[in-house]
């Protein structure tokens, strides 16, 4: 292979330098735009990733009931005919719905849980014991929204039949779940029960844990045929199901992304090609002192490699920064919207190879085409017609 | 070893800037082209160097057919047989002199102590080192022929062409010059100039002057 | 159409509207070159396509130089992909969830020979002052451009009719013996030993080849080789890769449970059979030539080893043979 020409490479640096107020100017707005870019994708990438993780809490398989497309609850005793399956380990009757908040118009997610069970994540609450009848746990959105409403120790919810029901509030969720806890309330079963209007022996669905990842196909047929009006989600159907969701949110983004970047191509096409007197002469006095036009091609393509790939490492490494050091909140937004209960988290540093790939691929290359033409008409004219 | 055979060029259809133009000139050989501005003189250069092609009629040089050479090799050509002093010096002014006479040699990437010799020995023979570094732009006029006549000179080449040399110089600068010259013809360097300037006329070391007028050879 | 709003795929979809564009231009000079290209003539014409041939060779090295890293980027993402995909466990099952996976990936291989090829050509008529190849080497590319094209609208059709809700095969059912596929169907008649000697002996015959200075063998030769490898090693090399005796698939290996090995192999077996093809395609001179052979020798090597070492390592660790 051809050996990288460092005494040219060094021309072109020189060069990018003697042009100082076009390239600063197509400098920065590729390196914001390839910032912007890296921001979403990284974003995208500490969601899934934070997602992954809490899902290994997750139940296997989660078994509900349905009429008319709502989810009904369902009787607590199926559990028994659930766990005689082949595999299943264990089966929690799960009690959860959401209660809203018309003061704030809001909804909170209103979760029951007994203090044994499994399905209770063991950094959700710091002293499970706290939860009583009468308590309740709180995640960080609900808490700045009862603030708001003056409700500090305790909260009164208005039940379905009119009456009020009074809760202490024990605690606060932990920060670290806030993706998933931020708008939760933690109830105990019995009091979930009462909030959301389900009876004494009933349960909204079933989440199912199993020993033996591999039998989970097997086991969703077995519950298939014993209740075949069921709905069931696995848990890789949740993973799949929230990778599509934020590969398309991230991919409309792009969608936007590209109309941006065809604007830039013609932007660069228009830089590029103005070619002021200066650059002309210098062409031809190069192509009289013995260059040739390949020379020349490739003198200029090295300027528009080092511009283009200067501003990537520009716009990537502050996209880390700002994902990562400062939370991105404006891009976080366009993933998990901006209801009023907002979640602060702070993002997980994810290193994924394939991202920068792709970061690469949608801008050196396209600013390197924004430059071909132009590039090749300068450095075709005729030396005659440069140096007059 | 130039031969120009039968030379015609258009730049503009029908309207020619050399007409049947035959010229030969030895190896060696100082050859002094003596004629009015638009007489076709500097044409005669540019053909020489390759830097355009003839309408008509064939530039030999060493044997070989450079007017058919395609860009490439065109350019190839020059990198290693021609130094050209041009008129305006056509410095890249916002180079340093060092990175100036270092151009030529840069598509060629040689290894580093064979490039910095070379520009350092063609630095030190026309008296610019000193202002190795400082920016072209502003120099004088005498310096900037110095690094102009040192880039022509920094690959070595067999043939020095000059158009004009010393239309920018005052008489003290024209005076050195001439003896730059001298110093090329003594290295047995084919050397073609181009000018107007009485001051080339009868010099004891030009072998030859030849007249162009109206693009004939008088 | 749900599949078509993945960043990766809107990122390939992209570079694929650039290289069309680009692609069209190259084409239309090429057209023009192959037609009225005349290094002895003077005219204005010639002139203005000897500039042309530069924008010519310039699109197409830039399109080169992009579809050599995409392609690998390209299966990346079909392997990603196939995390989506209800079903699919690797690369192959997303190439087979439509009609055009197939296709496109052998067109895309075809096209990266043909691509290189004609930089080489290129190389050799850029090197030489009476540019002879010159005509031919654009009357090559306003050809290759249908194939190019063929790859771009294939690509289109592909990532578009994605569906993510369907079941698709995965590569265990897709590559096994028992399914009808044409790959199998040519493995049971043909006995994997045979084709495994058939492997070896192809090798030696290229080195003898070389030996004999047959530059026209030797290319067909490795012409031979390119298939006989990759069946081999889909029935016989790759299931010690795996360790696993019915897993017959072009793709797991690419994946990181197995150091991605796959990217190794293939790129040793493209570079090894491109070079191989080389020395009777390209009118290079005896001393490139020369390098020709060396490289398709040296990449020939290197691949038959690698997948020796597997079968060898697994026999001598295991003391029997799958």
């Amino acid at each position: 292979m051809k050996k990288i020409n460092f005494y040219l490479l060094e021309y072109a640096l020189d060069s990018l330098t003697r042009q100082k107020r076009r390239n600063i100017f197509l400098f920065s707005v590729l390196s914001f735009i390839i910032f912007l870019l890296s921001s979403v994708f990284f974003v995208r990438n500490s969601l899934l990733y934070q997602f992954d993780d809490a899902i290994g809490v997750m139940p296997d398989i989660v078994v509900q009931q349905l009429e008319g497309g709502r989810v009904v609850s369902v009787e607590e005793d199926l559990a028994d005919e659930l766990l005689a399956i082949a595999g299943v380990q264990d089966v929690v009757g799960r009690v959860w719905g959401y209660y809203h908040f018309f003061q704030a118009n809001t909804d909170f997610a209103i979760v029951g849980v007994d203090e044994f069970e499994q399905n209770s994540n063991p950094n959700f609450v710091k002293d499970a014991s706290k939860l009583q009848d009468d308590t309740m746990f709180i995640g960080n959105g609900v808490k700045k929204v009862l603030q708001k409403f003056y409700y500090e120790k305790e909260f009164h919810f208005l039940l379905p039949d009119a009456t009020n029901m009074r809760l202490k509030i024990a605690g606060q969720l932990s920060k670290d779940s806030a993706l998933w806890s931020d708008d939760v309330m933690l109830l105990t079963k019995e009091s979930a029960k009462k909030v959301l209007a389900i009876d004494d022996n009933k349960v909204v669905d079933f989440a199912l844990f199993v020993a033996n990842k591999k039998e989970i196909p097997t086991i969703v047929a077995k519950i298939r045929t014993l209740f075949p009006t069921a709905k069931i989600t696995t848990k890789e159907n949740l993973f799949v199901e929230y990778d599509k969701l934020l590969s398309y949110r991230g991919g409309f983004f792009l969608l936007l992304f590209v109309v941006t970047l065809f604007t830039f191509f013609m932007i660069v096409y228009d830089k590029v090609s103005g070619v002021t007197s200066q650059e002309k002469s210098e062409v031809g006095i190069l192509k009289a002192i013995g260059w040739r036009v390949n020379d020349i091609l490739q003198y200029k393509f090295y300027e528009a490699f080092i511009l283009s790939f200067f501003a990537y490492a520009l716009g990537v490494i502050g996209a880390m920064f700002y994902v990562y050091s400062f939370d991105a909140s404006i891009i976080f937004d366009i993933f998990v919207g901006s209801s009023q209960i907002k979640p602060q988290i702070a993002l997980p540093f994810v290193f994924d190879a394939q991202t920068f790939f792709l970061i690469f691929f949608m801008s050196v290359p396209i600013y390197i085409a924004a430059t071909i033409i132009p590039t090749w008409r300068v450095a075709t004219l005729d030396v005659d017609e440069l140096l007059r | 070893m130039i031969e120009l055979k039968n030379i015609t060029k258009e730049y503009v259809p029908n309207q020619k800037a050399l007409d049947n133009v035959s010229l030969q000139i030895k190896e060696g050989e100082l050859v002094v082209l003596k004629g009015a501005s638009g007489s076709g003189k500097s044409t005669m250069l540019s053909l020489i160097a390759a830097l355009g092609k003839p309408t008509t009629g064939e530039v030999v040089v060493d044997n070989k057919v450079i007017s058919k050479l395609p860009d490439n090799f065109a350019a190839l050509y020059r990198r290693e047989n021609i130094g050209f002093i041009f008129q305006k010096f056509h410095l890249i002014e916002n180079l340093s002199v060092y990175e100036n006479i270092a151009t030529p040699l840069i598509p060629s990437n040689l290894p580093p102590k064979e490039f910095s010799f070379l520009v350092q020995n063609a630095m030190d023979r026309f008296e610019i080192a000193h202002k190795k570094n400082v920016i072209v732009k502003q120099l004088s006029g005498g310096e900037q022929q110095r690094v102009a006549i040192a880039r022509a000179n920094v690959n070595n080449p067999k043939i020095i062409l000059a158009d004009e040399p010393t239309a920018n110089l005052d008489a003290k600068l024209s005076a050195n010059f001439i003896e730059i010259l001298r110093e090329l013809k003594k290295e047995k360097k084919t050397i073609v100039i181009a000018t107007h300037d009485p001051l080339f006329f009868g010099l004891d070391f030009v072998d030859r002057e030849v007249e162009v007028k109206n693009g004939v050879i008088v | 159409m749900s599949g078509i709003l993945n960043p990766e795929i809107i990122a390939l979809l992209l570079l694929d509207v650039v290289f069309l564009f680009f692609g069209f231009i190259a084409f239309i000079l090429s057209l023009k070159i192959a037609l009225f290209w005349d290094s002895n003539a003077t005219t204005k014409r010639q002139y203005t396509l000897v500039k042309q041939s530069y924008l010519g060779a310039v699109i197409i090295k830039y399109i080169l130089a992009l579809k050599i890293p995409l392609i690998l980027f390209f299966v990346f993402i079909l392997d990603e992909l196939s995390t989506i995909l209800n079903g699919a466990m690797c690369a192959a099952g997303v190439i087979n969830a439509t009609p055009y996976g197939t296709y496109l990936l052998v067109l895309k291989i075809f096209n990266i020979y043909l691509f290189l090829y004609w930089l080489y050509l290129h190389k050799v008529d850029e090197a030489n002052e009476l540019q002879p190849y010159t005509r031919i080497k654009f009357a090559l590319f306003s050809v290759l451009f249908f194939p190019f094209l063929a790859e771009i609208v294939l690509e289109f059709a592909l990532f578009s009719s994605l569906d993510v809700n369907t079941l698709v095969d995965c590569c265990g059912t897709i590559y096994s013996f028992a399914s009808q596929s044409y790959l199998s169907v040519v493995m049971r008649s043909f006995g994997s030993s045979y084709l495994v000697g058939l492997f070896y002996f192809l090798f030696l015959a290229i080195i003898m080849s070389y030996v004999l200075k047959k530059e026209n063998l030797f290319a067909l030769l490795n012409l031979v080789f390119i298939v006989v490898s990759l069946a081999t090693l889909i029935m016989f090399f790759g299931t010690y890769i795996y360790e696993m005796p019915t897993h017959h698939c072009p793709f797991c290996f690419l994946q990181k449970d197995y150091n991605y090995v796959g990217y190794f192999l293939y790129t040793f077996l493209f570079l090894g059979t491109f070079h191989g093809l080389a020395v009777a395609f390209v009118p290079a001179t005896k001393k490139m030539q020369q390098s020709y052979y060396k490289t398709s020798l040296l990449f020939l090597s290197l691949y038959v080893l690698s997948v020796t070492f597997y079968v060898v390592r697994y026999v001598l660790v295991n003391g029997v043979w799958l």
